[in-house]
Order: structure tokens, then sequence, then C-alpha cells
């Protein structure tokens, strides 16, 4: 699954439509990267938002940003830019994971997905991600975002991302994983999602664990996701599986109407 | 000792919270350790406890004192 931005030029910023977001929830969306000399990203800031109003609203714009660059958040701020949410990259070496629970394992299948599964697994998102910035957001309706990451589902089973199911003994799915193998030996965990009924209840400490023993079976070195702060029990669990913290990113969001 | 006895035991030593706070009335929002993984050690230190087995399924509706109790007592 790979989702390719065009960026434009804007002094020292740069920008780009997101089309599949833009098609989805019926507003330009746009991603800004402000990585030039601080100065003139404060002076290039407010050209920069009246071209987007030039170009059509509404509109909603996001930034990524370390944490600890207060200044640069602080420009943003006065443009009208608001911290939207904060996310944790991680990773695992798979020869240095060890399940935590492994007479459990047992009592659950991870199988890879077929196309049969797809509308059973879309149907678990709804509701699953509340805690991310798009669910969030009083800008965006929670329903079209329930749809991104259904969409995000389906485009990656049909670009041969690796997709399995968690099914109890009687072949009842509990929940998904979807993750997507990169070069050298990565697999990235990109998506998982629990039917509501088995939320908080365990099962989906058992799956994270059957997918990474999965994942260091099929020969991957190194498991790498991107996780938000806002949920602590997703934070807590994946610290205790051994997961180590790469780096932070504030993502700010722009609203213009 | 009678069966709720025996689960505030295992849950004190689980969520590492003194027995004198736990009780009947104890759901999981009170203790903040009771999240997924918590929940998960829970299950397992109980089934080690009470010799029983829990399927995943009955696993998510055993989210207080008194549910546990009720379940292992049906055993």
């Amino acid at each position: 699954m790979t989702f390719e931005l065009d960026f434009t030029s804007f002094g020292p910023l740069s920008y780009s439509t997101v089309p599949w977001d833009s098609d989805l929830f019926g507003i330009e969306f746009y991603e800004l990267r402000a990585e030039g000399p601080a100065a003139e990203v404060v002076r290039s800031l407010p050209a920069w938002r009246e071209e987007l109003r030039r170009r059509g609203l509404p509109a909603l714009a996001f930034t990524r940003i370390r944490p600890d660059d207060v200044a640069l958040a602080k420009v943003l701020g006065e443009i009208g830019f608001y911290p939207a949410e904060t996310t944790l990259r991680i990773s695992l070496p798979l020869k240095r994971f060890v399940p935590l629970h492994p007479n459990a394992a047992g009592r659950a299948v991870l199988r890879e997905a077929s196309a049969e599964d797809l509308p059973t697994l879309v149907d678990m998102v709804e509701g699953m991600f509340e805690m991310d910035r798009f669910h969030l957001d009083p800008h965006l309706p929670r329903q079209l975002s329930d749809r991104r990451y259904a969409q995000w589902l389906e485009r990656g089973f049909h670009d041969h991302d690796r997709l399995f199911v968690y099914e109890t003994a009687d072949k009842e799915p509990m929940g998904f994983y979807l993750v997507k193998g990169q070069p050298p030996g990565e697999v990235d965990l990109s998506l998982a999602g629990l039917s509501e009924r088995y939320r908080r209840g365990g099962a989906g400490a058992l799956m994270y664990e059957a997918v990474l023993g999965r994942c260091r079976d099929l020969g991957f070195r190194t498991a790498t996701s991107t996780i938000s702060t806002n949920n602590t029990d997703v934070v807590n669990l994946f610290m205790r599986l051994g997961f180590v913290v790469r780096s932070a990113q504030l993502t700010m969001h722009l609203f213009l109407s | 000792m009678n069966t709720m006895d025996t689960v505030v035991d295992v849950m004190a030593d689980v969520f590492g919270v003194p027995r004198d706070e736990l009780g009947a009335g104890t759901v999981r929002d009170d203790i903040p350790e009771w999240d997924s993984l918590g929940h998960l050690n829970l299950m397992l230190a109980l089934e080690e406890a009470f010799n029983v087995s829990f399927s995943v399924e009955e696993m998510p509706g055993l989210v207080s004192v008194a549910a546990i109790t009720a379940k292992l007592d049906e055993r």
C-alpha cells in the first residue's frame, strides 16, 4: 500500500494535497512541511495560509513536527494550527521477542485473511479508532473517519499487504492485523482492529503476540509501528511486549472555512 | 476461604494493589492497572489459582469481582 504525495515548494515550506482524504471528506486536505530556517518559516506561513484560501474552502491542513520544537508549534499556533495528536514511532528486534503468555496462545487461531473476510473485518473498524486525530477533530465527521480506516484496510488487502484474522476456535473473527513488509527485513504493523465484543478483554494482547510470532517466523527481523499517545492501553501493551520508542511526532491541524 | 476471598487475593497480587482496597463491589474502572494486558494476566492467574480454563469468549465479560466470582461458582 503506497500513498505518494506531490509536494509544491512555497518558499521554505512545501505542501501537497492529500487526494484520498479530500475525496473522502469532501474538503481540501493538505499536508504541510515546514523544514526551512525558522525566521523564513515564520514569514511565509501567513502567505501560505492565504494561498490555501485562494485554492478553495473549506480546507484542513496538517503538519507533523517534533514535540520539543516549541518555537515552531508557537508560530503554527499563531496562524491557527492546533495540536491534534502525538504519535510514537516504535520498534522491536524480533529475535528479542518473547511471548508474554505462551500457554494461552492455543485458545485462538491467527490465519491469513481471504476476500470473503473483508466485509466482517471492515465492520470491526467502526468506533475502533476513536482516540486518533481524525476522530478527535470536531471538524471531521466520525463516520467518515471510520470509513477512512476501512478504505485503508481494503486497499492494504488489495495491494497484497498481509492481512491476518484472529478468530476463536469456533471460527468467530475477533480481530485483524494488517502488516506491511519493508526492506531490509522490516515489517510495519500498520492497522489493527478488534470486534467490539472483544475489546479490552485480553484477546487484543494475545493477537498482538500471535502476529509478532508469525512475523518472526516469516523471517522479518524488526517490527515497527506508529501508535498514538492518546491510547495508553496500546502504549502500555507495546512497551511490555518489548518495543522501544524511536521518535515522537506532534501532528497539528489547521481548519479553514 | 471462599471464592471471592481467593479472587481478591489473586487480583491484589496481579495488580499490586492493597487487598483491603478490593471487595465485592470492585469493577475494572476502579483499578488503573486493569487494562487489556492486565485483564489477560488476571484471567491466567485465576485459571491457575482455581484450576479452570476460561475461553476467549468468556474473558471480556469478567470485569468485576462479582462477575468473576459468579463465573467461578458456576464451575
